[in-house]
């Protein structure tokens, strides 16, 4: 190798010529930009053990068959003590310590830790991923100041996952992969910037990068054995001897080119059950309890920045039949605040025929991709707004929604079909210049022909409509005085020849 | 003993001397017509306390009387919620008033034990300014319709309107065609009896926070604002 003569792959071409002539050989990768995002990587290091034998003291290591060769895949510190190193042959690993106790893999369970492990990371920030099947990924930059800076983190970080009782490594810094191979090889380095980067990870092994065996057989030969050896190569030389994938991951790690991640995502479903002490059919016992399980929801919620509008509480009796009462709302929300009071009206008109053993909050719709406005902390117009609309909630919530009625009036001449009223939606409003009673009977009330207390004010108002769809109305309106002095509005149907009350003018 | 006396009026909220003027100044909506807002010795409808008005008949102006205010809060968006109201609600006549129909809300409740949770959850709800409550008009299990309220749902709904500062008119008919006996409310700070004029209103003022006097204000339409 010619390290001068060829181009240093890291370092950006100085004068136009030179990039001119590189553009023509090698198309280069973008060139860096500036970057705002810092990723915190979590690499539980001895996975495969904490996932089969958590806590355990013995001496303990995982065996893997590769083509009718069993081997240690992993084990931990106390097995180490005896000279057992992961890769070697388990019969070399017993002839060091025969009481060791070795476990098959479980894969399925590493799974599942690095998920309860996500869900957890998921409150320290909303951008996680599960980084080459085998550790966490956390784009922190956005949580900083949430947390009052990067020790604060970490220290949240460390309790966090001691509480698991893993062992784990963590290491920081501006790229997905790179955050990774520090953790995994690297001594945890924590590197905020970009320019600091190609220097930190240069000391890597070559295996790193490429994972091939022939290919790093072929490297190793070439005298390459870390990061730093591959950067000397010229790119055009390194392409097209072993391909461009090294390359395209070597530019990922030093942010050259974006790595596309699949966020982590937990499963869109809460169900938690809390059993009662003793079977009860008083609302006062099952309260606290369903207190605490919003509690609950609410901080699962709040990890995910997501919101509901649907809860489903069930009560579920001894012989295991359910009483199920669904809680609904016209806005997403996630505060244990809100849906307290909207399922306490619930449960305060359920007549329950039988004890409740235990109490289920399941909830299966769960959103959480947000606009900015469903979770805006503080957007000023929330205050009297959301108050209104948790009033109205309640009310729905106990009266039903059908006694809620707003106003709509509707240009119709016929007076029964300008009013109407429904639930919150869009309203028009039109004016006409007659004048009208504030009063309308729900269905005209037909008067005595020999009503003598009734006198008609002079006027009268001829309405004729309605032919276009069947409810034909010719009617002569007139407004009379009662006996307590009061206006009456009345008609005149010229169809069926009848005097009809239709309102007061209240 | 008279000092110690003294000193409770004057720090009591709900204590008043009939012949002098109110010590505090109540906080207060302008009614909307000059001759009330003169008359009335609090200057307006008072927020945070229960108006109880007595219509003779339906017909007479009785919900005329409020347009005004229900105009200036709803165009202010507040929100005002009427329950139970013995008729329908025609809402054009809302519109001509120049009411905004997007901050009127009507509640029909089944009972009348609904009808006093939902006016006790509106009154404390900060976006409702007003509420309007028609208590009497359902019928009980003999299908009579009651006409009695116990003191304790109407004290409630005091201290409702006073933690959200909003206004309770509460309309009972005063004749109701004489079915059932209607009991006052002890706890409404005005108490109004209507009946008809031509042109207007006429408002007997049986009784008001800030005098003793019972007068009779003559309303007339015309001199809405």
């Amino acid at each position: 190798m010619h390290p001068k003569s060829a181009t240093d792959l890291f370092s950006l071409p100085e004068s136009g010529v030179h990039e001119k002539t590189l553009h023509q050989t090698i198309p280069l990768a973008h060139t860096p930009t500036v970057t705002t995002q810092l990723w915190l990587c979590i690499y539980p290091n001895l996975l495969a053990v904490d996932a089969v034998a958590p806590n355990t003291m013995e001496p303990t290591l995982i065996s893997e068959e590769n083509g009718g060769r069993l081997f240690v895949g992993a084990c931990n510190l106390a097995a180490e003590k005896y000279g057992i190193t992961a890769g070697m042959s388990l019969t070399a690993a017993l002839s060091l310590y025969h009481e060791i106790v070795v476990l098959p893999r479980d894969l399925m369970a590493e799974q599942q830790i690095l998920n309860q492990l996500a869900d957890w990371t998921l409150g320290l920030s909303s951008r996680v991923s599960i980084y080459a099947g085998e550790s966490l990924v956390i784009e922190i930059k956005g949580s900083l100041r949430l947390f009052g800076g990067l020790k604060t983190l970490y220290e949240q970080v460390t309790k966090g996952i001691n509480a698991f009782g893993l062992s784990y490594k963590t290491s920081m810094a501006p790229t997905t992969k790179a955050a990774f191979w520090l953790a995994k090889w690297g001594n945890g380095q924590q590197i905020e910037s970009m320019e600091e980067l190609p220097s930190t990870l240069r000391p890597l092994s070559i295996n790193v990068l490429v994972q091939d065996e022939r290919q790093l057989l072929r490297l190793q030969h070439s005298g390459i054995t870390t990061l730093a050896d591959f950067m000397r190569l010229p790119r055009d030389g390194v392409a097209r001897r072993f391909g461009s994938a090294a390359l395209k991951t070597l530019d990922q790690a030093i942010g050259r080119q974006p790595e596309p991640l699949k966020w982590y995502q937990s499963p869109y479903r809460f169900s938690k059950t809390r059993e009662l002490y003793q079977p009860v059919s008083d609302f006062s016992l099952i309260k606290p309890i369903a207190v605490a399980l919003l509690k609950e929801f609410e901080t699962y919620l709040w990890q995910r920045q997501a919101i509901t509008q649907h809860i489903q509480c069930r009560l579920i009796h001894r012989d295991g039949s359910e009483t199920v009462v669904h809680v609904k709302c016209s806005q997403g929300n996630w505060q244990a605040d809100h849906f307290f009071p909207l399922l306490e009206e619930h449960l305060g008109r359920l007549h329950l025929s039988e004890d409740v053993a235990a109490v289920t909050l399941f909830v299966d719709r769960i959103q959480t991709d947000l606009t900015a406005s469903q979770l805006d902390l503080f957007d000023t117009t929330v205050g009297d707004e959301q108050n209104w609309r948790q009033f109205l909630e309640q009310i729905a919530a106990r009266l039903g929604q059908d006694v809620i009625q707003c106003p709509l009036a509707c240009a119709d001449y016929r007076p029964e079909q300008a009013i109407a009223g429904t639930f919150p939606q869009l309203r028009r409003s039109t004016r006409t210049g007659c004048s009208r009673p504030l009063w309308l009977l729900s269905r005209p009330e037909l008067l005595a022909q020999s009503r003598k207390d009734l006198e008609i004010i002079p006027g009268i108002e001829r309405i004729e409509q309605g032919w276009w769809d069947g409810d034909d109305v010719r009617r002569d309106y007139q407004i009379a005085r009662g006996l307590y002095g009061n206006k009456l509005w009345i008609y005149f149907d010229r169809c069926q020849k009848h005097w009809f009350l239709q309102g007061y003018f209240g | 003993m008279a000092d110690e006396l003294g000193r409770l009026i004057d720090t009591t909220p709900y204590l008043w001397r009939g012949n002098q003027p109110l010590s505090q100044k109540l906080e207060v909506f302008p009614s909307g017509y000059q001759t009330l807002d003169r008359a009335l010795p609090s200057g307006g409808w008072p927020l945070g306390n229960i108006v109880e008005l007595l219509p003779i008949a339906a017909g007479i102006g009785e919900l005329r009387l409020l347009l005004p205010i229900i105009r200036d809060i709803t165009r202010n968006q507040g929100y005002v919620v009427i329950i139970n109201t013995p008729y329908e609600l025609y809402t054009p006549a809302l519109v001509n008033a120049g009411v905004e129909l997007d901050y009127v809300l009507r509640i029909t409740p089944k009972n009348r034990k609904d009808a006093f949770w939902v006016a006790e959850k509106a009154l404390v709800t900060a976006a409702c300014r007003m509420v309007l409550l028609w208590p009497d008009g359902f019928a009980d299990a003999a299908g009579q319709s009651k006409r009695y309220i116990d003191h304790r749902l109407t004290r409630r709904l005091q201290v409702a309107a006073r933690s959200g500062n909003s206004i309770l008119m509460l309309y009972r008919f005063a004749s109701h065609g004489g079915r059932g006996a209607m009991n006052k409310t002890p706890w409404a700070t005005i108490r109004l009896l209507l009946t008809a004029m031509e042109g207007g209103l006429k408002l007997d003022v049986e009784k008001a926070i800030g005098s003793h006097r019972q007068s009779t204000i003559r309303l007339c339409w015309d001199d809405a604002s």
